[in-house]
């Protein structure tokens, strides 16, 4: 099929709305839902829709619950309490875009960016600007000394000013706006105001990358397109035998969709997010990078080992 | 492109020599008027001679007129009106109450002459400028490769007299695209050029027909000025009856010569059309200038914006006209205090926006406050050759390397230069340590430095950590060597499983401090636990002890949350380092 209507391909709607299958649409019947597919395209947000426009984190259940990934061009709320896998997945969804060669932006509110970390969930570091939001804003205006200083802009102005440089200059394929909470951060999450968010909305529309919000709370309201909550199953711990040293594997997180404008509500799905995960055969053999003057001294077992261990 | 000489009659390839004149009536008021375009619509004039004034705050020295300071130049809409130049302001201003008075600015004239030289070099390479306003250019064989915009698809005219015409014209609306209402003349010699340019707007005499022009010029229009002995030499002429060139040429040259001297002889040879004076190139410039004089000393930056909006619109048409794109800038301030304010702002991605380039002026200023009132402003743009690049079709999207530029430079204003970038583990193994470099995504089509760790199991991601800067010091109570409670600011938690300890140390090799640079000035900077450590300004701070020694544990406690905390071995202090998210 694909062979002989070289544009219709898996990803087609049309494929997947068949109820027989893709096997089953025949070339007149794709001739004749052509001009129905431009219609019903418009109805159902066909460019929208269309799996190329959306972002995945190819964690394979997360991928299945939102159809394919998160929208370009929409904003995308992850929501959950500190320690629930937020930032994860939000470098699972860095990784895959620099991973095609397009270019992100991390905007740190509470400045817990980790750059290890993020470039061991294979993040291209290259390719994603950082920003962090000052503690505070409070030093007189440049134009004038005798003025007196302006008041201090709130974490909220800042990340949003921020946001809307970035989203305007553009080429941006992902911007992860990170308000996680911290435990050393007095800082209010105050949820955006509705122009803010409207705001924000309308350039992630222009510019067509995808805003992800991770947040404790919803803060885009009803702007945002998706809203998917995170909440923290358990923590594994484990250890080879009675005596050896306990580990920490990683954490289950089950994933419920608490509204998606593209329809799907209140679907669940169960992911892991392992500290040391096995990875594909081909990059175990890979050399690790190591420093000649390397002075770590780990009672705990190797990754590699602690990977047999289990 | 190398200083030389052009035969200005007649070419190698035996083509009859055509010379364009460029010239703009009135230059001080078209230089003045280029760089206060509200004037365009207003009567205004020049005064002769500046009176020295003190400055709207007293600090200095301002530029002024007094009532009694004569006109030099008088704008046609106030001319219509009956001022005349040889005014008093105060007669002037008792015909046209509102009549606008300034003085003539060497720099507004500086940069018009310079503008109208980019204009001429923009159509030809061989350009002599004879005096501020008054541009000679070679257009000798253009004909044959010069076709109009418009008429970009027909095929050429037969006549080469129409190309001339679109070429004058087209001269004249790349003048009018730079601020300035020029005529132009064209002609086989450089004066006759002229004389056809003082005539107004695009006159062509065609080859062979310069005769004919000639004797119809009246005397009025040359600008004799005086001979060697100081005689008016027009009203010599007059005297003698001539009122035309031409009536000129029919007399003897010897008698001419011995009774007006050199200048009577060179008006005869004028006359005749034997105008084989040659085209003295220039080289080409380099720097594009904007200078601007200003009235009264500008204490806010605010105001200095839309000067420098307007001035970096000229610079970037004349930019433009020439196939070039702006590269750094040079920002030289005349302050009220006769201090000189020079910055200098690089420009990371050469571009022609003009609101790039005024964002980063503008944060420039922002960032260091000139000390003064500015009364002086001269932008200088170092020109870069244009990079046209087409996007791949079948590649993603990057973004323009002018807009991140301009971004970043926003984001710096706002966060501050130590927070914006590329960040990258540092070469070290202190967990927090971290480096910023600059922001420069590779192409999409380069593949990344190491390939993304891709695990075996699509249903399990990389656990990521985040790390609290700086760490957060606690209470950790211990049951059997084990840690069995935490207790710190926003956080007091019964400990539910724990992994570790495993221990950290290095770095006791090194000095005191840490601090390594890059090739590519990105540095290393390392963090420690220690709060009064971080500078309260910077957020990273590079002074940080070096040595450590830590023992790590992984902590699950009863909010839920996986920690990373550690013990400092040198002081037995515990700190809160990460969470797992």
């Amino acid at each position: 099929m694909a062979a002989t209507f070289p544009f219709l391909t898996h990803d087609s709607p049309l494929s997947e709305t068949s109820p027989l299958g893709p096997q089953a649409v025949s070339s007149t019947a794709l001739n004749k839902s052509k001009g129905l597919l431009d219609i019903t395209g418009v109805f159902r947000g066909r460019e929208l829709t269309r799996k190329d426009r959306r972002l995945s984190c190819r964690i394979a259940p997360v991928d299945r619950l939102l159809g394919g990934g998160i929208v370009r061009g929409r904003v995308s709320e992850i929501i959950g309490p500190s320690g629930a896998g937020l930032t994860s997945i939000a470098a699972a969804f860095a990784a895959s875009l620099t991973a095609r060669g397009e270019v992100a932006a991390w905007i740190d509110v509470t400045g817990s960016f980790d750059p290890a970390s993020i470039q061991a969930a294979g993040v291209d570091l290259a390719r994603m600007l950082w920003v962090a939001l000052p503690a505070d804003r409070d030093r007189p205006s440049p134009f004038d000394p005798e003025r007196p200083r302006r008041a201090p802009r709130s974490a909220t102005t800042l990340a949003l000013k921020a946001a809307e440089w970035i989203l305007a200059a553009g080429g941006f394929g992902l911007i992860v706006l990170d308000y996680t909470a911290m435990p050393n951060s007095n800082r209010r999450m105050i949820p955006f105001s509705q122009s803010a968010a409207l705001r924000l909305a309308h350039h992630t529309e222009r510019s067509g990358a995808a805003m992800l919000v991770l947040a404790s709370q919803r803060m885009c309201g009803t702007f945002a397109a998706l809203s998917l909550t995170l909440t923290r199953h358990r923590a594994c711990f484990s250890r080879a035998a009675i005596d050896s040293p306990t580990l920490f594997d990683g954490l289950t997180v089950e994933a419920r969709v608490a509204r998606n404008k593209l329809g799907g509500s209140g679907a669940t799905a169960v992911w892991s997010a392992l500290a040391d995960p096995p990875l594909m055969p081909s990059q175990v053999a890979a050399p690790l990078q190591s420093s000649p003057l390397s002075s770590v001294t780990r009672t705990a077992p190797a990754p590699r080992r602690r990977a047999a261990a289990r | 492109m190398a200083s030389g000489e052009s035969n200005g009659a007649v070419s190698d390839r035996n083509q009859p020599a055509r010379i364009a004149c460029l010239l703009v009536a009135d230059f001080p008021l078209a230089a003045v008027a280029r760089a206060n375009p509200e004037l365009r619509d207003r009567p205004f004039a020049l005064t002769r001679a500046p009176a020295p004034r003190r400055s709207a705050n007293g600090t200095g020295p301002a530029r002024g007129w007094a009532p009694h300071s004569e006109l030099s130049h008088v704008s046609a809409s106030a001319q219509a009106l009956g001022v005349r130049p040889a005014m008093t302001v105060a007669q002037a201003r008792a015909l046209i109450p509102h009549l606008a008075i300034l003085t003539s600015s060497a720099a507004a004239e500086r940069a018009a002459a310079d503008a109208l030289l980019d204009v001429a070099e923009s159509i030809s390479p061989i350009v002599e400028e004879r005096a501020p306003g008054c541009v000679w250019l070679d257009l000798t064989g253009s004909s044959r490769f010069y076709r109009p915009s418009n008429d970009a698809l027909k095929p050429e005219p037969d006549p080469g007299q129409s190309i001339e015409e679109s070429l004058a014209a087209e001269l004249m609306r790349r003048a009018r695209r730079l601020g300035l209402e020029a005529s132009v003349g064209l002609a086989a010699g450089k004066e006759i050029a002229r004389l056809a340019a003082g005539c107004g707007g695009a006159r062509v005499i065609p080859a062979g027909r310069e005769r004919e022009f000639l004797d119809w010029m009246p005397l009025d229009l040359l600008d004799l000025g005086v001979n060697a002995k100081g005689d008016d030499l027009e009203l010599m002429l007059k005297r003698l009856g001539f009122r035309r060139l031409g009536e000129l040429a029919r007399l003897d040259s010897h008698a001419v010569g011995s009774r007006l001297g050199s200048r009577g002889a060179a008006l005869m040879r004028l006359a005749r059309g034997e105008d084989s004076t040659r085209l003295a190139m220039r080289p080409r410039a380099e720097l594009f200038t904007e200078s601007l004089e200003l009235e009264y000393g500008i204490e806010t930056i605010e105001p200095l914006t839309f000067l420098m909006r307007a001035m970096l619109t000229q610079l970037t048409a004349r930019l433009q006209m020439r196939g070039l794109v702006a590269g750094d800038i040079t920002i030289a301030l005349g302050l009220a205090d006769r201090r000189r304010d020079d910055r200098r702002v690089t420009i990371a991605a050469p571009t022609l926006e003009v609101r790039a380039l005024l964002t980063l002026l503008t944060l420039s200023l922002e960032a260091a406050p000139p000390p003064a009132a500015v009364e002086t402003l001269r932008l200088t743009i170092e020109p870069c050759a244009a990079r046209p690049a087409q996007s791949d079709l079948f590649l993603p999207p990057a973004p323009a390397p002018a807009a991140v530029g301009a971004a970043i430079a926003r984001l710096a204003a706002l966060c501050g230069p130590d927070r914006v970038g590329r960040v990258a583990p540092a070469e070290t193994h202190r967990p927090e340590a971290m480096r910023l470099g600059r922001f420069a995504p590779p192409t999409p089509e380069q593949p990344a430095a190491s390939p993304p760790a891709v695990p075996a199991n699509p249903a399990v991601a990389q656990l990521v950590m985040r790390i609290m800067r700086p760490a957060l010091a606690v209470e950790v109570m211990c049951a059997r060597e084990t840690p069995a409670f935490v207790r710190g600011a926003n956080l007091c938690a019964r400990v539910i499983s724990a992994a570790g300890p495993w221990r950290r140390q290095g770095e006791w090799w090194a000095g005191a401090h840490a601090d390594r640079t890059h090739p590519d000035g990105a540095h290393d900077t390392a963090r420690h636990g220690d709060a009064a450590s971080m500078s309260a300004a910077g957020f990273i701070d590079a002074a940080a002890p070096a040595a450590y020694a830590r023992d790590y544990y992984d902590l699950a406690l009863a909010d839920g949350g996986v920690y990373r905390v550690y013990c400092d071995l040198s002081s037995g202090q515990w700190f809160l380092e990460g969470l797992y998210d």
